[in-house]
């Protein structure tokens, strides 16, 4: 710094001399630009010396050099000076000419020059003077040093200062240019220049969650807070990374905090909301949409997102007002206009539904939503044309979406124009190969076509991948009657009917009524059959009313979507786990010929005995029960394909008798054989888990033995025993429900696409050989006479046995949600190895006393085992798994 | 882990803020209530905020909702809010429940609620109308439906009632083999269990029986629930009661099962069954009965106190009554070792509406004058009527005057008590109180130390509870 510091100096004329001599002795830091002084004495004479001007002096001055003597101190003037200085708090340095009375003057609290106040004019401590006058020029150069100094530093600060804000607004610019990484250089910069800036942290934070990194935003959010505890903004960008990150618990505790802080604070309510409706807490997120559309009567988002809220709760005519709302803000909101056409679709309003989907199109000519959806509004209008082009758009701007083929399929088919209806199912089939309706559909065109067998193998699927379709079993029906199939007809439409639907209905719309089918076709349909269609009174049955978003899906609650989630990605799947692809047994029709009871086994070996080489012990899969496979008392006439008959001649005389009816079997093999090959027994031969094709819970058992199975059941081969424990717990069971779209009130099916996908978790070998270990106990246990009994004596036995399964449960819960059951204190490994449980074979004497035992010990009211079973529904995604949320 | 505060606002009879402070130590709490004065509302009030924490599709999810209990008075909007000293890091949590705060997401909550053991009077009226056949009671509705409902089935992980619901009409038709088949096998299930539960529980049962000054063993028959298929019902839904006495001296037991007994019984399994629950975390245990001794006679309800002390030591106790009789002794014998504190509530009228009258002293009649003061007559005469029984209870209790016997001391009135007060003499064989001061007193028992008084106020004038005041402070100096 350059600039010379100001001096006034303060005297009573009478000290001029002095005056004058001071100002000679600082005429060496006036050179060097460091001190200029100033007094009255400068004033040319003739100038009206005003006491104002030399008042503004004084006031424009750095120092105050006040030259003491009685005669200053008794000054008016000079008192003056010196009050306008202290008033601008102007540093003041006295300077003692004389012996005087200063000490009792408000001088007396300054620094004095001589040193130690000793006056100029004291000849016994300056001799000569020059001496005290040079002490006094020191003084004076030390503290204009020090001053220069100061406002040196003083500017280097604001400087440093300025660069930080400088360095942040950068990090800002880089975020709206979408440089994060630079941005967060720029956010890590500005904090190492000052690292109190919880801004520079909060916005460090933010630009790490929008790179996804989030605990490292999270970090910074923390330090941020820490730093400034009671800014509300802090608080709701931690809630915003929080939500990002999916965890909305978390989110709405910071937005609670932020609004708490800040009572006004819209962004907080909005953001609030739109974790309430991630949550599915529709209800709270439409009351804080509420909130900020109150504080901010313009906030278009708000009233968008409580437009769809509105929509999910089915208020249609609120939600319609809110996207008004929204649109009457910003006229180019393509959502809202999107959103509502939406709502006016769901009201049957189509035209309006379309007037909308059209403004969105046009301001966002990019997307193929509201296509797709105005090409739905114009199929519900039966303008198929309009359709078909809205559906093309949609398609050119996104190929790879299966519903929109599958709707512009349906276009085309209510259009008449089959082949491309077809090939438009084949492409949503081929991007979806679960699109059960695109099988039904294609089956309705073949139906369309006259190729029933065609229809029906469409049909099959469809219903392999939805069996609760209720329109593809009434298809097939259909199609089966035009085969003349009655049984199967019956069966199919029966099913239909008992899913829920309308079957007369369909069959009135199709072909008007029993009697007219039967001119048309010239066929006698069987009484039950007609019967089954013909219109009665009080034959009713209720339909099953899902609730569908505009995709067709039902809607489901976060907690579900984010387990079920969780769960597909906790471990690979099951398909791919075990070695050997599972499959269902096999088809024995007829079983009259195949099964044979244990009297005809016996003959058959009596009358040769290679017939003990094909008779397998065999049974269905209705026979089975969790766990153990009992011992079955049927055989099974094992011809498979290619066989040398005549080796067995017993069995081909028993076969014999029923040659006509296995020759009407279609399929590849030989009159006697069943459909499978050698290779299928060594299929059934090894260790294998197996469940039947229905069940209401998960049913599956252990089958070391090698028995063989009716297509009722499904195997899969594997030595491990642990998976039937990971196959029958209720982890599983609501995941196998979840994935398959089955509904619970129904009986669960087999469905081995569904079933590999089922992920077995990575865990460790002790863990797996615990699981076994128990699986083994519920093994012996299932045969015990004691469990199978009703006898109310037995009652703690078969409490046993559905305990050790909870506890199984409780060891997969942990296998799958580790860190939620670590969370919460509530594990099962380590407290069940530190028991040490024995093997089943380790077990000497009588079982079931051990067994009851080792109940008895795990039941306990202090065991940790039983404590963390009885609280684990504490846990959310349990209570989710248990069916108590 | 305790409860160390409770505040309450605008929750059904509360119209405004209540605090009750139970200290650091989470002290056991005993409550005195008026009918109407939110002795029920408080229970209800640690009830549905505990349950709030374990949301679930259930019936009883509108009780979940804290705006069905927003007190009718007011339309600022309640909450119930409980702070928490969680014992081995000495560190308080305070907890919300109210119309924006649905759900409390705390684990440890969930835990304490699915650990409370909550009974109130209601449940136990139906001992009163249970069906009583020769010498045999049967409690399977009592059990399943009340007293052991909501106990967990370890299998199931359902509460027992809920697994009973399972086996409740429609029926599957005749001939539905798989269907009946399954409504048979959730049968056995549910049988099990019960068996299962019953014998669990059956030994403490019988040892709290015993406290009861009851030396029987209590034998809980249940044959099991079973389903006729022809008639498309469930039969034997019996759960026979039969009490063998150790004593060689049998009464009948018909004489042995009255009301009393029967309610000793229902509160002795519904306690063993709390006993029987899993340890919860940090080892927060909460008990609640609201009124449930009132259908005991006096000297089978102190035993319920040692019950308490001997098998619910660490659990945190709320004890209400609406007996002031039973109150004052119950108040007397907890109040030894601080681990209790007493709390009064009285009804009262003030301005536009009702509210509860909250007091944690004994200065009665300060208070009485506080209200005097703001000109609040009905409170006030409520708070000298307070201080008028309790001056008269204490003396007689004090002294061991005999009292009149009434078979349920329910009915003991302030007269009760009085009339031997009034004849007492001192040791020179005066009489013990200035007849100017009977006077006083028996003049403003007229008007307003009167029993009904609550209930008939229609006229009350200031120059008549200042005489009772003064009346009532000179009784107090001379029974001192």
């Amino acid at each position: 710094m350059n600039k010379s510091l100001k001096g006034f100096i303060t005297y009573s004329h009478e000290d001029t001399e002095a005056k004058d001599e001071l100002r000679k002795r600082l005429a060496v830091m006036e050179q060097r630009s460091e001190l200029v002084t100033w007094d009255d004495g400068q004033l040319t004479p003739g100038d009206k010396a005003l006491q104002e001007d030399i008042l503004k002096k004084v006031v424009d001055s750095d120092i105050l050099l006040y030259l003491v003597s009685a005669a200053s101190l008794f000054s008016k003037n000079c008192n003056k000076e010196l009050a306008a200085a202290l008033k601008r708090e102007i540093k003041v340095i006295p300077i003692i000419l004389e012996h005087c009375d200063w000490l009792h003057h408000q001088l007396s609290g300054f620094e004095v020059l001589p040193a130690k106040g000793k006056p100029i004019n004291d000849i016994n401590e300056w001799n000569p003077e020059s001496k005290g006058w040079q002490n006094v020029v020191e003084g004076i150069r030390k503290a204009v040093d020090e001053m220069r100094f100061q406002a040196d530093s003083s500017s280097e600060n604001a400087q440093n200062n300025q660069l930080v804000e400088w360095v942040f607004q950068q990090g800002n610019f880089l975020m709206i240019l979408q440089e994060i990484d630079r941005a967060i250089e720029a956010y890590s910069h500005a904090i190492e220049l000052n690292s109190d800036n919880a801004d520079a942290y909060n916005n460090r934070a933010v630009a790490y969650a929008s790179k996804g990194d989030f605990d490292n935003a999270i970090k910074d959010h923390n330090t941020a807070i820490k730093l400034n505890p009671c800014q509300a903004g802090l608080y709701n960008n931690r809630g915003a990374t929080y939500v990002d990150q999916k965890d909305f618990d978390n989110g709405i505790q910071n937005y609670n905090m932020a609004i708490q802080l800040d009572s006004h604070y819209t962004e907080a309510y909005y953001n609030r909301g739109i974790a309430y409706d991630a949550k599915d807490a529709v209800d709270k997120a439409i009351i804080d949409y509420g909130a900020a559309i109150k504080l901010n009567p313009h906030h278009a988002e708000a009233y968008n997102n409580r437009g769809i809220a509105y929509g999910r709760k089915n208020k249609l005519d609120n939600a319609i007002q809110d996207f008004n709302m929204a649109i009457q803000i910003n006229p180019c909101h393509t959502e809202a206009y999107y959103n509502r056409g939406i709502a006016y679709a769901n009201k049957n309003d189509f035209d309006n539904a379309i007037a909308d989907y059209t403004i969105a199109i046009k301001l966002r000519p990019d997307a193929d939503a509201p296509y797709y959806n105005r090409g739905i509004a114009y199929f519900n209008k039966g303008e198929f044309n309009n359709a078909i082009t809205d559906y093309t758009a949609a398609l050119s701007i996104n190929p790879h979406h299966a519903s929109t083929y599958y709707n512009r399929g349906n276009a085309y088919f209510n259009k008449g124009e089959f082949d491309e209806a077809i090939t438009d199912y084949a492409r949503a089939i081929r991007i979806d190969p679960c699109h059960a309706n695109a099988y039904n559909n294609s089956g309705s065109v073949y139906s369309g076509k006259g190729e029933f067998d065609l229809a029906i193998r469409n049909y099959n699927t469809a219903i392999e991948l939805n069996p609760q379709l209720d329109l593809a079993y009434y298809n097939r029906g259909v199609a089966w009657l035009h085969q003349r199939e009655w049984a199967k007809a019956k069966v199919d439409l029966m099913t239909a009917k008992r899913i829920g639907m309308d079957i007369i209905a369909a069959f009135h719309n199709s072909y008007k009524d029993v009697e007219t089918y039967e001119k048309r076709y010239h066929v006698k349909l069987p009484e039950d059959i007609a019967l089954l269609l013909t219109q009665r009174r009080r034959d009713r049955y209720p339909k099953l009313q899902k609730v569908l978003d505009a995709d067709g899906k039902p809607l489901e609650s976060p907690n579900v979507v984010n387990l079920r989630e969780q769960l597909r990605n906790a471990g690979i799947p099951l398909g791919e786990y075990v070695k050997t692809k599972p499959a269902f047994g096999i088809n024995t029709t007829p079983t009259e010929a195949f099964v044979v009871d244990k009297a005809t086994r016996d003959k058959l070996i009596a009358a040769h005995p290679s017939s003990a080489d094909i008779l397998k012990r065999f049974l269905y899969g209705q026979d089975l029960r969790r766990w153990h496979v009992d011992t079955p008392h049927q055989w099974l006439i094992f011809t498979h394909r290619g066989i040398a008959i005549n080796d067995y001649p017993a069995i081909l005389k028993h076969l014999e008798k029923y040659q006509e009816t296995l020759s009407k079997r279609k399929g590849k093999q030989k009159w006697y054989e069943l459909p499978v090959s050698l290779s299928d027994m060594e299929r059934f031969a090894q260790p294998k888990l197996v469940c039947p094709d229905t069940y209401n819970h998960q049913t599956f058992a252990v089958d070391t033995v090698g028995y063989y199975y009716g297509k009722t059941s499904y195997l899969i081969p594997t030595e491990e025993t642990w998976l039937c424990g990971l196959l029958n717990s209720r982890t599983v069971e609501w995941f196998y429900s979840q994935v398959s779209n089955q509904l619970t009130i129904d009986p669960l099916r087999a469905r081995s696409g569904y079933i590999q996908q089922i992920p077995i978790p990575d865990i460790t070998p002790a863990h797996k050989a615990l699981i076994a270990k128990i699986v083994d106990y519920l093994i012996y246990l299932q045969q015990r006479p004691e469990i199978n009994s009703k006898d109310l004596k037995y009652a703690r036995d078969r409490i046993m046995l559905g305990y050790f399964e909870r506890v199984i449960d409780g060891l997969i819960y942990e296998a799958y949600l580790p860190v939620e059951l670590h969370k919460s204190d509530k594990v099962f490994l380590q407290p069940l190895l530190d028991e040490g449980l024995p093997s089943i074979e380790e077990i000497q004497g009588d079982k079931m006393s051990a067994f009851r035992d080792i109940f008895e010990l795990l039941y306990d009211r202090m065991h940790l085992v039983r404590r963390h079973l009885y609280y684990l529904d504490v846990i959310k995604p349990i209570r989710v798994i248990q069916g108590k949320l | 882990m305790k409860i160390t505060n409770i505040e309450i606002k605008n929750f059904r009879a509360f119209p405004q803020i209540y605090h009750i402070n139970l200290h650091n130590a989470g002290k056991n709490l005993l409550v005195y209530g008026e009918n109407g004065s939110g002795k029920s509302s408080l229970y209800l009030a640690l009830k549905y905020f505990l349950e709030s924490s374990v949301p679930e599709n259930s019936e009883d999810n509108r009780n979940r909702a804290f705006e069905t209990h927003q007190n009718i008075f007011t339309e600022d909007p309640g909450h119930i809010k409980l702070r928490f000293l969680s014992e081995p890091q000495r560190k308080k949590n305070t907890y919300e429940w109210s119309r924006d705060v649905k759900e409390i997401t705390d684990e440890l909550i969930s835990e304490t609620s699915k650990a409370k053991g909550f009974l109130d009077y209601k449940s136990l009226l139906e001992t009163h109308y249970l069906h009583r056949e020769n010498e045999t009671v049967n409690l399977f509705d009592l059990l399943v439906k009340t007293l052991l409902a909501n106990t967990i089935n370890p299998v199931t992980e359902r509460t027992l009632v809920e697994d009973w619901n399972v086996i409740q009409p429609p029926f599957p038709r005749r001939g539905a083999k798989t269907q009946i088949a399954a409504l048979e096998g959730q049968i056995n299930v549910f049988n099990d269990e019960l068996t299962n539960r019953l014998a669990e529980l059956r030994p403490k049962a019988s040892e709290i029986l015993s406290k009861f000054g009851y030396k029987v063993e209590l034998d809980l028959d249940f044959q099991r629930v079973a389903y006729n298929r022809d008639e498309k019902t469930l039969d034997n839904r019996e759960v026979l009661l039969k009490v063998e006495f150790f004593d060689t001296n049998i009464p009948s037991h018909h004489r042995f099962l009255n009301e009393a007994k029967l309610s000793a019984i229902a509160i002795a399994i519904y306690l063993s069954s709390i006993l029987c629950l899993p340890e919860p975390k940090e080892g927060i245990k909460i008990l609640a009965l609201d009124d449930v001794l009132i259908g005991l006679d006096m000297s089978n309800r102190l035993p319920v106190l040692d019950i308490l002390e001997e098998y619910f030591k660490d659990y945190q106790i709320f004890l209400t009554t609406y007996d002031k009789a039973w109150y004052e002794i119950a108040k007397r014998r907890t109040s030894r070792g601080g681990k209790w504190k007493a709390v009064e509530f009285y009804f009262s009228q003030t301005g536009e509406y009702e509210m509860p009258i909250y007091v944690e002293d004994k200065a009665y009649l300060e208070k009485a004058r506080e209200y005097l003061d703001a000109n609040d007559y009905k409170a006030c005469a409520i708070y000298v009527r307070t201080a008028f029984e309790a001056a008269i209870k204490q003396y007689c209790e004090k002294k061991d005057l005999a009292i009149k016997y009434r078979e349920n001391p329910r009915e003991l009135r302030s007269e009760d008590f009085w009339v031997p007060i009034k004849v007492e003499t001192d040791d020179a064989g005066l009489l013990l109180l200035d007849l100017k001061v009977v006077d006083e007193i028996e003049l403003a028992r007229k008007f307003i130390l009167n029993e009904l008084s609550h209930a008939t106020f229609t006229n009350i004038y200031r120059k008549e509870l200042e005489d009772a005041i003064n009346a009532v402070e000179e009784l107090e100096t001379a029974l001192a």
